[in-house]
């Protein structure tokens, strides 16, 4: 079977992704992690940074486009294509995700007031739809047998609120996050395993889907890089450190290890986005002759 | 209205590219880009081999996916089912490219000449091509079954796929005549009597895009 790679999208289109899913995950596991357990520190800082990490995906993805001064048009076709509909939702969440953490620096208490609730709920909606958003925008390039997909909303998703809680556990040893630090342990310990959950439905998915070009493409994403960085690394190895962390819970120790398991989980978030990115091959053309 | 459509006959294409090089010298194709190829397949195994050609032009598919996906509404579907696309509103962001399934979409990254430095041919006023031929960088192109011929042909009153006026190029140039062009909601037509008769097929059908090229068995 005859099937050429795609070389259409690079790295900006990578970073994007990453920046963007991981931004709207940063935002979301911030904004209930405040409703939940009111504002801290940590999640202050999570809300401001979730939307300015999706601005930088935007960033990269307008240094990829041909013509970047046609940007704004890119929002005209919003009833077909899911790149449209992603411009109109990445700065509105942007927009709204912002003003959500800026405006207790005027108003402190607004995070727990009506407004502020209403607000933050809103941004977290947008939250939702930009970490699926990726994986709409892939599935529906229907060259790419790989891509073409409907698990991969899922996938891209709780890759992000996996990757979003990640940065919190990476920047938590600045702050002084007491038990809070422990339920976020526990909620990547819960994204994590559901993306392993995904992964494995998108192997299933092979068994039922009738298309060589899908199978052969899954052959292909299974390198022993992808195994090594985005399975084990990104995965298994993260989930083993939260297990271990729970028997040094409060000392110095378990913030030491509960960062480290956020770095590792943010590079498997990455290294999954580029493998997906890299993997994704034409259909073959060829015919029973 | 017509519907166009091509009929390409694999019993007698001979693989020799000409259709690809007619293509690329109607179109004025700048380097790199290929609106038309013809891929070139070796089937079975040694000692047993033999080859097979596809020609691939764009296939004007009646859903195309390249439109739907594309976020500046750049291209478009005439009433006649030929796709096309305005180079002034692309956005370049080639996601048209990866949605194509028969990769009939190219991005014009860079301007390049064919020997290095601007020739006369290379540099003829844009303002005299057909729009479809001012290319522009940064923006994606693809076969437009010489649009240009088509309408002017029609202009004229011919027979659009009969008359050499009326008729793309790469089915001008086919050497062993293994292309036919026509209106495919004419059931009298050369084309449609072809698919009909011939139990003519399209390629990669099951993603439904409901191609306008159709495919004749060797």
């Amino acid at each position: 079977m005859v099937m050429e790679k795609q070389h259409s999208w690079g790295w900006q289109v990578v970073m994007d992704v990453f920046l963007g899913g991981i931004g709207a995950g940063l935002f979301l596991v911030s904004f209930l992690l405040d409703q939940i357990y009111g504002p801290t520190q940590l999640t202050n800082v999570g809300s401001i940074i979730g939307p300015v990490l999706v601005l930088a995906g935007i960033f990269f993805l307008l240094i990829e486009v041909g013509k970047p001064f046609n940007a704004p048009r890119a929002f005209l076709n919003y009833g077909t294509s899911w790149m449209s509909r992603g411009v109109i939702l990445q700065p509105m969440l942007i927009a709204l995700g912002l003003l959500y953490a800026l405006l207790p620096l005027g108003f402190p208490d607004i995070k727990t007031a009506a407004a502020g609730i209403v607000i933050g709920s809103l941004a977290a909606l947008l939250a939702v739809l930009v970490g699926m958003y990726h994986g709409f925008l892939f599935s529906q390039a229907r060259g790419i047998a790989l891509w073409n997909n409907p698990l991969l909303p899922m996938l891209y998703f709780v890759s992000a609120l996996a990757g979003g809680a990640g940065v919190l556990l990476l920047i938590s040893p600045i702050f002084d996050m007491g038990v809070i630090l422990s339920q976020l342990g526990a909620l990547v310990t819960i994204e994590l395993v559901l993306l392993c959950l995904v992964l494995v439905s998108m192997w299933l998915l092979a068994t039922v889907r009738p298309s060589r070009a899908y199978r052969e493409s899954l052959r292909r994403l299974m390198t022993p890089n992808f195994v090594g960085v985005s399975l084990l690394i990104g995965n298994v190895v993260p989930l083993v450190i939260l297990i271990i962390s729970l028997f040094v819970a409060g000392t110095t120790a378990y913030s030491a290890l509960l960062a480290i398991t956020g770095v590792l989980v943010l590079v498997g978030a990455y290294h999954l986005r580029h493998s997906i990115v890299t993997a994704g091959h034409h259909y073959s053309l060829e015919i029973s002759f | 209205m017509a519907k166009w459509g091509m009929v390409i006959d694999l019993k007698k294409c001979v693989g020799c590219q000409t259709c690809t090089v007619a293509c690329k010298v109607e179109n004025m194709v700048p380097p790199g880009i290929f609106w038309n190829r013809v891929y070139d397949y070796e089937i079975g195994e040694y000692p047993n081999v033999t080859r097979r050609f596809l020609p691939r032009p764009c296939m004007q598919c009646e859903d195309p996916v390249c439109m739907a996906v594309c976020p500046t509404k750049a291209t478009t579907k005439r009433e006649d089912g030929i796709v096309s696309v305005d180079y002034e509103r692309c956005l370049g962001c080639s996601y048209c490219e990866l949605a194509c399934p028969y990769r009939a979409r190219t991005l014009h990254k860079k301007k390049e000449y064919y020997y290095g430095e601007s020739t006369p041919y290379e540099d003829f006023s844009y303002e005299l091509r057909a729009p479809h031929q001012r290319y522009m960088v940064g923006a994606a192109s693809k076969c437009t079954f010489c649009v240009h011929r088509v309408d002017k042909g029609l202009a004229k009153g011919l027979s659009v796929g009969q008359d050499p006026e009326a008729t793309p190029a790469c089915i001008l140039s086919c050497i062993a005549k293994a292309r036919y062009f026509g209106d495919l909601d004419d059931p009298e037509s050369e084309v449609s009597m072809l698919v009909k008769d011939k139990k003519g097929f399209r390629v990669l059908e099951e993603l439904g895009t409901d191609p306008s090229v159709y495919y004749l068995t060797p």
